[in-house]
C-alpha cells in the first residue's frame, strides 16, 4: 500500500504546501533535529533545495506536522518517504503529505502480516493483542487493522531513490528491528537520526545496535540528548555541522521561529501528555511497569479502584454465600417446625451446640480446657533479646548455683546500648528492665542474714500499693486490702501506722490514709521503726522497697489469695517478665510468719507453695463480705445474669455459650445481663454472636451500685458463675447473699462456698453446662443448700485478724530516723548526675555533657550513664546500671528525663533512688506509649484527674498535639524530689496536671562556638565543607525530622512556595527521620519541584556545627506552644545565626532579635513571606554578632551549672 | 470543548456550605452551549453526571429533611440510583478537554488528579479567598494535612484560569499568592437570585429592633467583637436583639462560652446552632437588620438578606457588601466595641429599608455564563 510516487512537476514550482499555513522554517520536531538537518543540507548554500533534490525517508513518521522531525523540510521543499503502521495516522499523513510517498506498513526485519490494533481518542495503537483487550475491557472501542511488514531494504529498494540525504529512525524502541532488515552498505544515508533512549526514560538504549552502524563506516556524530546522529564516512564533511545543537543563530541569524514552535509544543506537550497517560492506565491493566513519578500515583488511584472492586466483588459472594445459607436455613426450619415440639427443640440445641462448641477453641485459651502447651519461657518480642537468664526464672526458691548464674549474667549483658534502649521500649514496659529488676530482688530477698536485725520499732507498716487504683479498693479482691487496713487503723491508730505508697500511682483518699505517715521505701536505716509488716498484696506488690524489713525479724503479715498464675503457667507465666517477677513473690512471701488467707483451699495450697507449714495461718473476710443475716431467696423474674470478669479465665464465652445453647428454639428474645465486663461492651457482643444469639439479646451492665447489683441478682432468673479457677469467689458470695441461685463451674473455691450438688459444672462441658442452665434458671432450687452452705463456711473476720496480730507483734521501742541533711558535708556538695550522654544520637546527651564539665567545677560530681558514652576522664563516672543494682550515695542525685528510649534506666532509676529530675521535654507521652503501649499512656495520662476517659480519644490527641491535654508527666513529678522544667510556657500546666510545681532554669545555649568572634569567612568555610552551592539561599532546620509536632511539612511546603516565586533555594532537614517521613517528605519535595532537597539523616556534631554556621536562615516550628524547648534555636541564636521560630519556643528559649518570632499557628504561605522578607533584609552580621554574644553571657552552661546547683541544695 | 467538572469533595463532605451553594447554582445555571459533566468517584472508579443529574445531587443539602438521616447517605443513594456512567481515571482523559475544579478542596485525590489534568488539557478553578493562608489560625488543619492545603493555593497560582468570587479574591490570589499575572483571572460574583424576592416589612411600633448575624462562629468573623458592642448598646438603653445563626466555633471554644454566658446572663441574646435553609430565610426575613462583619471572601448571605427584604450593615473585609452598597447594604465602623454600639444605635434609628434593590444583585446565570467561558477565553 503506497501512495502514487510524488509528482515530479512539484519541482518547478514553489512548494505548494497543503499544510496549514505556516511561517516558514518553523522547527515542529521534539528537540529541534529539522535545524541540524537544515544546517547540513542548506547553511551558507544559495541554491534552492529542490535544484538538489533532498531527499528523507522517516521510519515511524507519526503525525504530519506535530512532533515530525521532516514536516519542516517537507516546506522547504525536501520530498521522500514516510514509513507509517497506524492506518489513522498513515491517512492524515497522505492528507497532508500529498508529495511524499507513504508506506502504511511496519518496517521490521522481512515481510509479512501484523495485526494492529487502534483505539481512538487515545494514545494507544498497539501490535500488542494482550494491550488491545485491555482496552476493550476498560470500555474503549478497539478497531484492528491488518497491516504488512516487511525489511526497509525492500521499501527502499521499490522507491529506488538516488540518494537518501536524511533518515530519522524513530520506531518506540523497536530499531533494533528496523535495523535488522536494511544493509547500510546498500542503501546509505547520508545523516542518520535515530532515537536513542528508551521511551519514556532517559536511559541510552544504543548498546543494541550501535556497532551496526560504527561497522558500516558511520561515524558518531553526536547524542542530543535523545538521538544519536551519524554520518557517513564519505560525507564526513557534514559532521560538524550535525553535531552542532540549537543555538542562537539558528534563531537570529537564520529565522527559525521559536515562539510558535514553544506554543505547539505546550499544545503539544498537554496532548502528548493526555496519550501517554491514557496509554499508560490502559498498559497498567497488562503489565505493572511504572515509569514515571506521576504514574506511581496514578498507579495508586488504580490500586485504590481495584481494592475497592475487589471488596466489592467479595461482599458480592458473601452475599451470595448468605443468601444460599438463609435458603438452608430456612429449609430447616420449615423441617424443624414438622417435628414433634420436644424434638424440634432438642434438634434445634444440638445444632446449637455444634456451633458453640465450634468456636470454643478459638475463644478460649486452651489451658482452660486442659489443653496446655508444654511448659516454656520466652521474651514477649524474642527478636535481638538477650538469652534467658538461665536459672532466674525458676519457680522455686534460689540455690547457692542459681544466684551465681542469675550475677553472671547480669554481670555478661550489655543492657544500655541504643539499640537494646529502643527494643526496651517494647509496649510491655521495658519486659527486659523487668527482668533484670526482678532478679536482683531475688538476689537482694537470698541474701537475708542468717541471724536478722532486730526490728523493736512501735510503728507497723502497711503496703498500700495495691489501694492505690482508681477504685481504692472498693470493688472485688481490693476490698481485702481496704479491710486490713481499716482494721489496722481501728486497732492501732494511725499514731502508729505507716503506709508504704508509689508517689507514682494514684494518691491515697483522705478516707483510707487518714493521717498516717506515708513514705515510699524501707532503707537499712529506717527499718528498725517497725515491728510489724502488713502485706495485702504480696503476689503483685513488687516487694523491692521492702527488702530491708524482710529481713529483720519484724512481724511480716501476708494476705494470701492465690497462685492461680502457677495453675496455669501457659497463660500467666509464658513470658520472662512476669515469671520472674512472680518467682520474686514468692521468694519474699516466704519471708512472712503469718498467713491470713481468702479461702481453706488457698491455705492448703499456701503449705505446698511454701514447702512449710506455717506457723500461723488463718482463713478471713473483709465483714461486708458474705450474707449479712440468713438469705433469703428473691424472686426469679429477671434476666439470665452472668457474673465474670475481664479475664480469658473469667470464662465468659462459655457462659454465653451455655446460656444460648440451653434458650435454643424459644420463642422469645434471651434476657441477659453480664456483669463484670463494664467497658468491654463491644468483646461481650462479639462474644454473644459466636455464641449465636441476636443482637441485643446480651446486655453489659456498666458499673454499679451497691444496691443495684443486690436488685440485679435478686430478681436474677439464674445466676452464673463460670470461672475456670478462682481463690475465692466473691461472686459466688454475693449472688447468694442476694437470695439468687447459682449455676458455677465446679472447682474447689466454688465447692468451698456453697458444696457440690447437680448446680456446679464442668465448665468446659457446654452441653452440660446448657443442661445446667435450663434445669435452674427461674427457679430457687439450688438455693437453700447454697445459702445454708455459705453462711456455715467457717472464716475470721480479717478486720479483726489483722489488728489482732499487729497489736499483739507491736514493738515499744521509738527509733529515732536520722536527719538526711546531717550528711551533708559542708563545702564538699556530692551530686550524683543520671543522664544519657555523648556520643548517645541526642540533643540532650550533648546537653548534659556540656553541663556535667560545668558541674565539675563547683562540686563532688558524679555522672552515672550508659555503658557505651564516653565521659571526660576528668569526670567521675560509673554505670547507670551499678546505680540500679546497688543504688548511690550522695547529697543530691540528678536524673536527667526525656521523652525517647534513650532515657529508659534514668526513669527506672528514680523508683529507687530519691531523685531530682531535669526534664526536658513537656510531654512524656510518646515514651510512655513505647514503654507500655496505649492502654498504658492513657491510664497515665488519667492518673490523678477527675475523668476516667480522655475525650478526645489519645489517637486524635496525638495526632494533633493542640489538643493535648495531659503532658503525662505525672510519675515523673511525683516520684522526683524536685521537678526542674526549661520552659516557661507548660510549666503553669505541668503543675495543674501532676501537683507538682516545677522549679525553672532557663535554657542554656550548650553547643557554643570554639571562637569568641563568629566571622563570615567561618560560615564560607563551613558552607564549603558541607559542599553547598554558592550562590543559592540555604535554608535549614533541624533536629529530629518530625511533621506532627515539628510542622517540617509546612517548611517544605514554604519551600515550594520559594521555588514557585522563583528563588533558588535549597532546603536542608538536618536530622534524622523515619523511613516514612523521610519518604512522604521527599515526595512532597520532589512533587513540588524542589530538586535542592535533602534529609541529612543524624549527622556529626562537626557537620551540625557546619550546618548551623553555614545556613542563610533556620527555621524551627511546633504545632503548639507547649511542647517545649528548642535546643537547635538555641544553637542558632550561640552562633548568630538568622533564623525564626515559633513564638512559643522563641519564648522558651529567649531568643535574640535576630531570630523572628513567627505566629503559633502559620501556614506555609506565612513561612514563605516571612523567609522572602528577612532573606532580603538581613539584621546585619554585626548587630548579630552584639547580641548573640549578650545571649551567650546570660545563657553560658557555666551559669546553668550555678543555677542548678542552687536548686539541687535546695532540694537536699 | 466538554469540560469535567470535580465535585468529589461535595460527595465527601455534602453539608451545604456557602461554596456547595455556589456548586449548586453552577449546576442548575450550566449553560447548554458548553458540553459538561459533573464528575464524582463512584463504585471504585467514576461517575459522569449530566448538569441536571448534578442540579439534583447538589441540591441535597439544601432540601428539607429528616435531620437523622445522613446526608451522606443521601448523596450514596442518590448516586447509586443516577449514575449510569461508570468510567475509569483513564476515560476521563479521553472524554474530556479541560477541567474544572469549582470547590475548595485538600483531598489528595482531587488534587492528584488536577495535577494530572494540568498536564493534559485547560485547566480552571474558581477562586474564593486566600484565607487558610492567610489567616490560618482561624483553619486549625491537623498536622500533616499542610502540604494538602498549601498545595491546593498553588494550584491555584497554576491553573489556566481562575475565576474569583470577588475583588478581594482576586487581588489575595494575585497579590498574595502572586498568581502569573499573565495568566487568565477573571472576576465573577456570584448570585443571590435563587431566592425569591420578599417584601421589606413592617416593623411594630416599640418593638426591638431584631439584629441577625449568620454563619459558623470563626474569630475572622469576629462574633466576640459583636457580642460586646451589642452588650453595650443595651446598657446604653438600645432597645434590640440580637440573633446568632451558626454552628458552635471549632477553633475556639471561648467564642462560644462567650455566648452562652451572655445568655445566660439575660442579654436579649438568642443563639441558633442548627438551621436548615427554611428557617435561615425566615429569620433572615424576621430580622430588621443583618450584620455582616469581620473578613469573607465574598458574602452570599448578604445578597440572601437584601432578596428578603433585609438590609444590611457589613464592615470588614465584605466583597458582597461592598458591590450592594446603598442597594440595601450600608458599610459602617465596627472595628471597637464603641463604633460597634454606635452601629447597633444608629441603624436602629435609620430607615435603611428604603435602599433596598433586590433585583439589582448579580445572578447566578451571569456567575455560571463567566465560570463556562473562563476556558474559551
Amino acid at each position: 500500500m503506497t501512495s502514487p510516487t510524488p509528482a515530479q512537476g512539484d519541482s518547478q514550482s514553489p512548494s505548494p504546501s497543503t499544510l496549514n499555513p505556516v511561517q516558514p522554517k518553523v522547527s515542529y520536531a521534539q528537540n529541534a533535529e529539522d535545524i541540524r538537518v537544515w544546517r547540513a543540507f542548506h547553511e551558507g548554500i544559495q541554491e534552492s533545495a529542490a535544484d538538489r533534490r533532498l531527499t528523507y525517508v522517516d521510519v515511524g513518521a507519526n503525525e504530519p506536522r506535530h512532533l515530525s522531525i521532516t514536516a519542516s523540510l517537507y516546506d522547504l521543499g525536501w520530498r521522500g518517504l514516510l514509513i507509517e503502521a497506524d492506518p489513522q495516522l498513515a491517512h492524515e499523513l497522505r492528507r497532508f503529505r500529498p508529495n511524499d510517498i507513504v508506506v502504511e506498513m511496519a518496517a521490521a526485519s522481512g515481510p509479512g502480516e501484523l495485526t494492529f490494533y487502534r483505539v481512538p481518542g487515545t494514545g494507544l495503537g498497539t501490535l500488542d493483542a494482550e494491550e488491545a483487550n485491555a482496552a476493550r475491557a476498560r470500555g474503549f472501542e478497539v478497531l484492528s487493522h491488518t497491516v504488512a511488514t516487511d525489511s526497509l531494504d525492500s521499501i527502499l529498494d521499490a522507491q529506488a531513490f538516488d540518494a537518501i540525504h536524511f533518515m530519522s529512525i524513530d520506531v518506540e524502541g523497536a530499531e533494533s528491528i528496523v535495523l535488522q532488515g536494511i544493509s547500510l552498505a546498500k542503501h546509505r544515508p547520508w545523516v542518520l537520526c535515530i532515537e536513542a533512549v528508551y521511551p519514556g526514560t532517559s536511559e541510552p538504549s544504543h548498546g543494541e545496535w550501535e556497532q551496526v552502524f560504527l561497522a558500516n563506516d558511520y561515524l558518531l556524530a553526536t547524542f542530543d540528548g535523545i538521538n544519536r546522529w551519524y554520518v557517513a564516512k564519505e560525507h564526513a564533511e557534514l559532521l560538524a555541522k550535525v553535531s552542532l545543537g540549537l543555538n542562537a543563530l539558528d534563531i537570529g541569524v537564520h529565522g527559525w521561529v521559536q515562539e510558535p514552535h514553544a506554543q505547539l509544543q505546550h499544545a503539544n506537550s498537554e496532548a502528548y501528555a493526555k496519550n501517554a497517560w491514557q496509554r499508560e492506565l490502559i498498559l497498567n491493566d497488562v503489565k505493572n511497569a511504572v515509569p514515571t513519578v506521576e504514574y506511581e500515583k496514578q498507579i495508586h488511584e488504580l490500586r485504590t479502584a481495584l481494592a475497592s472492586v475487589e471488596g466489592s466483588r467479595s461482599w458480592k459472594y458473601s452475599r451470595k454465600v448468605g443468601k444460599a445459607a438463609r435458603i438452608a436455613q430456612h429449609k430447616a426450619r420449615v423441617a424443624v417446625t414438622r417435628m414433634p415440639g420436644p424434638i424440634q427443640k432438642s434438634v434445634i440445641r444440638s445444632r446449637h451446640l455444634k456451633h458453640v462448641n465450634a468456636n470454643i477453641e478459638q475463644l478460649i485459651d486452651p489451658a482452660y480446657l486442659g489443653k496446655a502447651p508444654a511448659e516454656s519461657v520466652d521474651w514477649i518480642s524474642p527478636e535481638h533479646m538477650p538469652a534467658l537468664p538461665p536459672a532466674g526464672l525458676s519457680l522455686s526458691a534460689l540455690t547457692r548455683e542459681n544466684q551465681n548464674e542469675i550475677r553472671s549474667w547480669l554481670a555478661d549483658g550489655l543492657y544500655d546500648t541504643d539499640a537494646l534502649l529502643e527494643k526496651r521500649t517494647d509496649n510491655h514496659d521495658d519486659e527486659l528492665g523487668r527482668v533484670i529488676a526482678a532478679l536482683r530482688l531475688r538476689l537482694a530477698l537470698a541474701a537475708k542474714p542468717s541471724v536478722p536485725a532486730v526490728a523493736p520499732g512501735a510503728k507497723v507498716l502497711f503496703d498500700a500499693r495495691s489501694l492505690q487504683t482508681a477504685a481504692f479498693g472498693t470493688r472485688g479482691i481490693g476490698r481485702f486490702a481496704r479491710s486490713a487496713l481499716e482494721g489496722a487503723r481501728a486497732t492501732l491508730g494511725d499514731d502508729k501506722l505507716v503506709l508504704l505508697v508509689d508517689n507514682a500511682l494514684e494518691i491515697l483518699p483522705a478516707e483510707l490514709a487518714g493521717s498516717c505517715e506515708q513514705i515510699t521505701r524501707v532503707t537499712e536505716k529506717t527499718a528498725p521503726r517497725y515491728s510489724v509488716l502488713i502485706q495485702p498484696s504480696p503476689m503483685t506488690a513488687q516487694a523491692t522497697p521492702l527488702v530491708p524489713l524482710l529481713h529483720t525479724d519484724a512481724h511480716k503479715i501476708a494476705i494470701v489469695f492465690d497462685f492461680i498464675p502457677m495453675h496455669y503457667p501457659s497463660v500467666y507465666l509464658r513470658h520472662a517478665g512476669a515469671r520472674a517477677e512472680y518467682a520474686a513473690s514468692l521468694d519474699a512471701l516466704s519471708l512472712y510468719d503469718e498467713f491470713v488467707c481468702i479461702s481453706h483451699m488457698v491455705k492448703t495450697e499456701l503449705t505446698k507453695v511454701l514447702g512449710r507449714t506455717p506457723s500461723t495461718t488463718s482463713v478471713a473476710w473483709p465483714e461486708s463480705v458474705g450474707p449479712t443475716g440468713k438469705p433469703r431467696p428473691g424472686t426469679p423474674d429477671g434476666p439470665i445474669v452472668i457474673m465474670t470478669g475481664d479475664e480469658g479465665r473469667k470464662n465468659t464465652y462459655g457462659a454465653l455459650a451455655a446460656v444460648a445453647v440451653a434458650t435454643a428454639g424459644i420463642d422469645v428474645e434471651r434476657d441477659v445481663l453480664v456483669i463484670g465486663m463494664a467497658g468491654q461492651e463491644t468483646r461481650v457482643h462479639h462474644w454473644s454472636i459466636h455464641a449465636a444469639m441476636r443482637p441485643g439479646e446480651t446486655v453489659t451492665a456498666g458499673r454499679l451500685s451497691d444496691q443495684e447489683m443486690i436488685e440485679a441478682l435478686r430478681s436474677a432468673s439464674v445466676v452464673l458463675v463460670p470461672s475456670f479457677d478462682e481463690g475465692l469467689s466473691l461472686p459466688v458470695i454475693e449472688a447468694v447473699a442476694a437470695g439468687a441461685n447459682v449455676v458455677a463451674s465446679d472447682i474447689p473455691a466454688h465447692r468451698e462456698l456453697i458444696g457440690s450438688g447437680s448446680y456446679l459444672v464442668d465448665p468446659k462441658n457446654l452441653k452440660a453446662f446448657a443442661r445446667t442452665v435450663r434445669k435452674y434458671a427461674g427457679t430457687r432450687r439450688a438455693f437453700p443448700k447454697q445459702s445454708q452452705r455459705l453462711l456455715a463456711h467457717q472464716h475470721d473476720s480479717l478486720e479483726s485478724t489483722i489488728g489482732r496480730s499487729a497489736l499483739a507483734h507491736l514493738g515499744k521501742t521509738s527509733v529515732g530516723i536520722p536527719d538526711s541533711h546531717a550528711y551533708i558535708a559542708p563545702g564538699s556538695f556530692s551530686v550524683g548526675f543520671a543522664t544519657p550522654w555523648s556520643p548517645q544520637k541526642s540533643g540532650i546527651a550533648d546537653f548534659s555533657a556540656t553541663v556535667g564539665r560545668e558541674l565539675v567545677k563547683m562540686c563532688d560530681l558524679t555522672v552515672y550513664t550508659t555503658a557505651d558514652a564516653r565521659v571526660d576522664s576528668h569526670i567521675k563516672s560509673d554505670t547507670i546500671d551499678a546505680v540500679l543494682a546497688s543504688g548511690a550515695d550522695h547529697d543530691s542525685f540528678v536524673s536527667v528525663i526525656g521523652n525517647s528510649h534513650f532515657h529508659v534506666p534514668f526513669i527506672e532509676v528514680m523508683k529507687t533512688v530519691d531523685s531530682v529530675a531535669v526534664a526536658h521535654d513537656t510531654r512524656m507521652i510518646e515514651f510512655y506509649a513505647a514503654l507500655r503501649g496505649r492502654g498504658g499512656v492513657e491510664q497515665l495520662m488519667l492518673r490523678g484527674q477527675r475523668q476516667r476517659v480522655l475525650a478526645p480519644s489519645f489517637e486524635e490527641q496525638l495526632d494533633d498535639m493542640r489538643l493535648l491535654q495531659n503532658a503525662g508527666l505525672w510519675e515523673i513529678a511525683r516520684q522526683s524530689r524536685m521537678l526542674i522544667m526549661h520552659s516557661p510556657s507548660t510549666a503553669e500546666r505541668i503543675a495543674e496536671q501532676t501537683g507538682v510545681t516545677p522549679r525553672l532554669l532557663p535554657f542554656a545555649a550548650y553547643r557554643i562556638p570554639d571562637d569568641e568572634t563568629v566571622t563570615q569567612r567561618m560560615r564560607d568555610v563551613a558552607r564549603a565543607r558541607l559542599g553547598w552551592e554558592p550562590g543559592t539561599k540555604h535554608i535549614a532546620t533541624f533536629g529530629y525530622v518530625d511533621i506532627r509536632t515539628k510542622l517540617v511539612d509546612v517548611i517544605v511546603e514554604a519551600g515550594a512556595w520559594l521555588k514557585q516565586w522563583g528563588h533558588d533555594v535549597h532546603l536542608h532537614l538536618v536530622g534524622a527521620a523515619t523511613p516514612g517521613v523521610a519518604e512522604q517528605l521527599t515526595r512532597q519535595a520532589r512533587e513540588a519541584g524542589m530538586e535542592n532537597f535533602e534529609i541529612t539523616g543524624f549527622t556529626s556534631d562537626e557537620q551540625y556545627r557546619d550546618c548551623i554556621l553555614g545556613v542563610d536562615l533556620g527555621i524551627q516550628l511546633r504545632v503548639s506552644p507547649f511542647l517545649g524547648v528548642s535546643g537547635p534555636l538555641a544553637d542558632m541564636a550561640a552562633y548568630g545565626t538568622p533564623g525564626m521560630g515559633s513564638n512559643g519556643l522563641a519564648i522558651d528559649v529567649d531568643t535574640p532579635a535576630f531570630i523572628d518570632r513567627l505566629p503559633d499557628e502559620v501556614s506555609p504561605l506565612m513561612v514563605a513571606e516571612a523567609i522572602e522578607y528577612r532573606l532580603s533584609r538581613p539584621v546585619s552580621a554585626e548587630d548579630r554578632e552584639q547580641m548573640r554574644r549578650e545571649y551567650l553571657a546570660a545563657k553560658s552552661p557555666r551559669r546553668y551549672a550555678e543555677l542548678m546547683l542552687a536548686l539541687l541544695r535546695e532540694a537536699s | 470543548m466538554t469540560l469535567g467538572i470535580d465535585i468529589e469533595q461535595f460527595v465527601t463532605d455534602p453539608y451545604g456550605t456557602g461554596i456547595q451553594r455556589v456548586l449548586h447554582q453552577l449546576a442548575l445555571n450550566w449553560p447548554a452551549d458548553v458540553p459538561a459533566s459533573f464528575v464524582v468517584p463512584f463504585q471504585g472508579g467514576f461517575g459522569l453526571l449530566t448538569p441536571e443529574e448534578a442540579t439534583g445531587l447538589l441540591a441535597l443539602p439544601f432540601a428539607p429533611r429528616d435531620p437523622e438521616t445522613d446526608l451522606r447517605d443521601r448523596v450514596n443513594a442518590y448516586l447509586a440510583e443516577t449514575v449510569t456512567v461508570r468510567v475509569q481515571l483513564g476515560d476521563l482523559l479521553a472524554v474530556h478537554d479541560g477541567w474544572l475544579l469549582p470547590e475548595v478542596s485538600y483531598l489528595p485525590s482531587v488534587l492528584q488528579r488536577l495535577e494530572i489534568f494540568e498536564r493534559c488539557m485547560p485547566t480552571a478553578m474558581i477562586g474564593y479567598d486566600a484565607l487558610p493562608m492567610t489567616q490560618p489560625a482561624n483553619y486549625r488543619f491537623v498536622p500533616g494535612t499542610a502540604s494538602w492545603v498549601s498545595e491546593y493555593f498553588r494550584h491555584l497560582t497554576r491553573v489556566d484560569s481562575v475565576i474569583c468570587i470577588s475583588d478581594y479574591a482576586a487581588d489575595e490570589i494575585t497579590g498574595r499568592l502572586r498568581r502569573d499575572l499573565r495568566k487568565t483571572t477573571i472576576v465573577a460574583h456570584p448570585g443571590g437570585d435563587h431566592i425569591a424576592v420578599r417584601a421589606p416589612k413592617v416593623r411594630e411600633e416599640g418593638a426591638p429592633v431584631r439584629f441577625l448575624r449568620l454563619g459558623t462562629l470563626e474569630a475572622r468573623k469576629q462574633p466576640v467583637e459583636i457580642l460586646a458592642g451589642f452588650r453595650q448598646a443595651i446598657a446604653q438603653g438600645a432597645n434590640a436583639e440580637l440573633v446568632f445563626i451558626g454552628k458552635p466555633s471549632a477553633s475556639d471554644q471561648a467564642i462560644n462560652d462567650t455566648i452562652a454566658a451572655a445568655i445566660d446572663e439575660g442579654l436579649p441574646v438568642t443563639w441558633i446552632t442548627h438551621a436548615d435553609d427554611a428557617l435561615v430565610y425566615d429569620e433572615l426575613h424576621r430580622a430588621d437588620v443583618f450584620l455582616s462583619i469581620g473578613i469573607e471572601g465574598y458574602g452570599i448571605p448578604v445578597l440572601e438578606a437584601i432578596r428578603l427584604g433585609t438590609p444590611v450593615i457589613y464592615d470588614g473585609i465584605q466583597p458582597a457588601g461592598e458591590i450592594m452598597e446603598s442597594r440595601g447594604a450600608r458599610r459602617l465602623a465596627t472595628s471597637t466595641a464603641d463604633e460597634m454600639a454606635r452601629a447597633f444605635a444608629l441603624v436602629s434609628a435609620m430607615d435603611l429599608a428604603q435602599e433596598l434593590a433586590p433585583e439589582s444583585i448579580p445572578t447566578w446565570r451571569e456567575f455560571t455564563a463567566a465560570v463556562a467561558h473562563s476556558l474559551s477565553r
